[in-house]
């Protein structure tokens, strides 16, 4: 009996000391602790540079507590060498963090969930990673990361998240929010143009290409291609020729019916010296934001480009174009060299327009114009966008498990794999979809995904929120009053910037144009621009300003565009006698200015010439920009020389005194 | 002894069972091959896109010193994809030019200085970039780039 109770007492002691032995087995031998013993050994080495007593004694999770955020990330007890410099070349997962703005300073601001996803509290690599069942978002890919910067960098461009910047110009010109809702939608509408009285303007057979797929038609193309079926587009052809023109417009198609044809070269030179490749292309060559025009004449009927130039806006109210003020003739020239010259002479050109569609084809084309939401782009009526797709507000938060792949079976199950998948081939998740496709290239496809991943509606601090400096333009005034119709007449917001308002499209934004140009410039260029940067493509195009109209704008801009900043140097102008030009000249020639600028006969291409600079530029203006060229545009690619002040002054004094009246001034 | 035997059998395979409960877990340092897939870093991207704004006019998109605007300077900019080139120069002076321009180090004004225009990390990243233009086209490492 004894002995069964002692053999009993050894046996269950035995177990006990094993279990207890294998408890502590197990503690040792816990995932972090193996790092942070190889940890430990890679330290070695290099432990003269830890101050931060990392090799001795560790035996803890570090962590990172963020109250404000209600978390805590533990991803520090394997990454031990993230904050370390001296682990630059450590491999995973000691290495130290990739330098960016926020490495390694911010780390116990934002910790690393904030950017990268992943579990923070977790303490083993798989699921601290995420990549476990039903942990909402795992460790986000490299390609995307910079849609998490999107979540404290709420909008516009960020110049250290590239791709999320090159996103966000894409979801704008692609229109994604004409259809889905989110948060600052109103910023991001695009307009397609109105549909009314088509039947004059196209035939039948272009409608038809158009509809089939309009990246076929024209490069520039921005309506996507809704994969129609053959029938559908037969249909809808039908349903937009069938709607009527508006009663001014055919009056304006009517009359212009009537006007003779005019003399084809003379419409060529006109094309040419007004610059239309600033906007459109012609094979391919310009701008690319408007359509291309290489087969403009085959494309629309003679009587309706007469209309719409003689009066582009009395015709399309919403359109970008500028009013040129062409005067008869030259539009009956232009208009001739067009139909002449820029047509595609392969044209099956069908004679079978005065066909005349059945009833029930029109009410069929009806439902497909509905069924596709073709009014989110083209709404004539009421501006107010419509919800045809699911809203994305929050898109950068789903779930994976809510996500549908259809028939999407080789798709990696995560986000950015899905969106990616949807903005590339939206129609491949299976039948019935009708979302079109926007032709995009493998890095767009990155791009957007990114730019999507960064809608969140997460809490963020407030102070957390950056809108980048670059972004925060200055709240400008638009123009009002008579100058403010001018500069809707000439559609100037299509190309400048004012403030926030308008577009980047010139290099030239007028927000502070009037403490950088001379008046008396700005008038004269108004009427007859002249090109500043040869290089470029896109030139500000000869718009028929009258002078009297150039000098109301040119007083405007002078009066009320100007920057404050810019210090008034009365000393500049009495500072400037030959001996300071004269210094001036040897400084622009040691400083190497020549390499991107000409003066005379030599010189570079990368700045505008600088010959008649002080015809242009206003001698503060040119101090100011000598000072520090990024201080007036932070994406000036002039390099600052960090001038001296006597430098700054016996520069401004020479290029003040460059003239196109022949050299150095007095 | 019937019993301790049993007794031997009972702890191996208790023990078995501990270690297999999460063993893959413990997985030794599996350390992940995560990121080499990711494609180019953030410093080689900085240094990609800052060279491509800033330098690329002038010494052209491979740094042969074919940029469109190469033609006007006198003298003309260095080919950085010679080797011969990238091992004459050493990162500090490759760093000093950036920084300081030519005439910081008696050479051409052609080349101004960046020192005051661009951050120290978009210095390093694009003395990074000029570096890799010789490995790109050479194929291999340039043999000065390790200093």
């Amino acid at each position: 009996m004894n002995d069964k109770l002692g053999l009993g007492f050894v046996a269950t002691s035995a177990i006990l000391l094993t279990i207890m032995g294998l408890a502590w087995l197990k503690n040792e031998s816990r995932e972090h602790r193996q790092f942070q013993g190889a940890f430990q050994r890679l330290s070695q080495g290099r432990a003269p540079a830890l101050g931060s007593g990392f090799a001795d004694g560790l035996d803890v999770v570090p962590q990172i507590w963020l109250p404000r955020l209600n978390r805590v990330d533990r991803c520090v007890s394997c990454h031990l060498g993230v904050a370390e410099p001296n682990f630059r070349d450590a491999a995973l997962p000691f290495s130290y963090h990739t330098e960016i703005a926020h490495a390694p300073d911010d780390f116990n601001r934002f910790g690393c969930v904030s950017c990268h996803d992943g579990q923070g509290l977790a303490t083993t690599q798989l699921e601290a990673h995420g990549k476990t069942a039903h942990w909402p978002k795992p460790l986000i890919d490299a390609a995307h990361i910079e849609g998490r910067c999107g979540r404290c960098h709420q909008a516009g461009a960020v110049p250290e998240a590239p791709g999320l910047t090159r996103g966000r110009t894409l979801i704008k010109q692609l229109g994604c929010f004409n259809c889905h809702a989110a948060g600052g939608r109103a910023e991001f509408l695009v307009e397609g143009p109105p549909l009314e009285g088509l039947s004059l303007k196209v035939s039948r057979s272009w409608l038809h290409r158009w509809l089939k797929n309009p990246k076929e038609v024209d490069l520039n193309a921005r309506m996507p291609n809704f994969h129609l079926g053959s029938s559908e587009i037969e249909a809808l052809t039908e349903y937009l020729l069938s709607r009527p023109p508006s009663a001014g417009q055919e009056l304006l198609i009517r009359q212009a019916a009537l006007e003779p044809d005019g003399d084809p070269e003379a419409g060529a030179r006109l094309f040419r010296t007004s610059r239309c490749i600033s906007c459109h292309t012609l094979e391919g060559k310009g701008h690319g934001s408007a359509p291309e025009l290489s087969e403009v004449g085959s494309k629309a009927s003679k009587a309706w480009l007469l209309a719409f130039m003689k009066d582009t806006h009395a015709f399309n109210r919403t359109t970008v174009m500028p009013s040129f003020r062409f005067s008869s003739t030259e539009l009956r020239d232009l208009v001739t060299y067009m139909k002449d010259e820029l047509r595609d002479f392969d044209d099956p050109s069908a004679a079978d327009d005065d066909r005349r569609a059945s009833e029930p084809l029109i009410k069929e084309g009806r439902h497909v114009f509905v069924k596709y939401g073709c009014r989110a782009c083209h709404s004539t009526t009421n501006g107010e966008p419509e919800d045809l797709g699911p809203d994305l507000s929050a898109i950068g938060d789903v779930k994976v498990s809510s996500l549908d792949f259809g028939a999407r079976r080789d798709l990696p199950r995560t986000l950015p794999a899905w969106l990616k998948a949807k903005m590339t081939e939206p129609r491949s998740f299976g039948p019935g979809l009708k979302m079109p496709s926007f032709v995009l290239s493998e890095e767009e496809g990155t791009d957007v995904t990114t730019a999507l991943l960064s809608l969140s509606v997460e809490y963020v601090p407030e102070d957390f929120r950056r809108r980048d400096p670059s972004t925060v333009k200055p709240a400008a005034r638009p123009p009002s009053g008579e100058v403010g119709r001018l500069f809707s007449k000439y559609r100037c917001l299509a190309c400048h910037l004012i403030g926030e308002l308008g577009t980047d499209l010139s290099t030239a934004p007028l927000t502070f144009e009037g403490s950088k140009t001379k008046r008396e410039w700005l008038a004269q260029y108004l009427v007859l621009p002249q090109t500043i940067y040869p290089l470029l493509t896109e030139r500000m195009p000869v718009l028929g300003i009258t002078p009297t109209e150039a000098q109301q704008m040119a007083d405007y801009i002078s009066t009320v565009y100007v920057d404050d900043a810019i210090p008034a140097r009365a000393s500049l102008n009495q500072g400037r006698n030959p001996a300071t030009v004269a210094n001036g000249a040897r400084l622009f020639r040691d400083k190497g200015c020549q390499s991107c600028h000409i003066v005379g006969k030599t010189g570079g291409y990368v700045g505008p010439p600088l010959g008649e600079a002080g015809d242009r530029l206003q001698s503060e203006w040119i101090a100011f920009w000598l000072d520090n060229p990024q201080q007036w545009r932070r994406e000036a690619r002039c390099p600052n020389y960090g001038l001296s002040q006597d430098e700054i002054r016996d520069l401004t004094a020479y290029l003040s005194s460059q003239s196109a009246q022949g050299g150095t001034r007095p | 002894m019937k019993h301790s035997r049993r007794l031997v059998l009972a702890l191996v395979v208790l023990a078995v069972f501990f270690f297999l409960l999460r063993w893959d877990h413990y997985g030794p340092m599996a350390a992940s091959a995560d990121r080499k897939e990711a494609g180019p870093s953030y410093q080689e991207r900085l240094g990609a896109a800052t060279y491509q704004y800033y330098c690329e006019t002038c010494h052209g998109a491979d740094g042969k010193g074919d940029g469109f605007n190469a033609f006007n300077l006198d003298p003309k900019p260095p080919d950085f994809s010679s080797s011969t080139f990238q091992q004459m120069r050493t990162d500090e002076q490759l760093a000093a030019v950036i920084a300081g321009g030519g005439p910081s180090v008696g050479r051409s004004a052609g080349m101004p200085p960046w020192g005051q225009t661009l951050s120290s990390r978009e210095l390093r990243a694009v003395l990074l970039h000029v570096r890799r233009l010789s490995v790109s086209s050479a194929g291999a490492p340039a043999a000065g780039s390790s200093k």
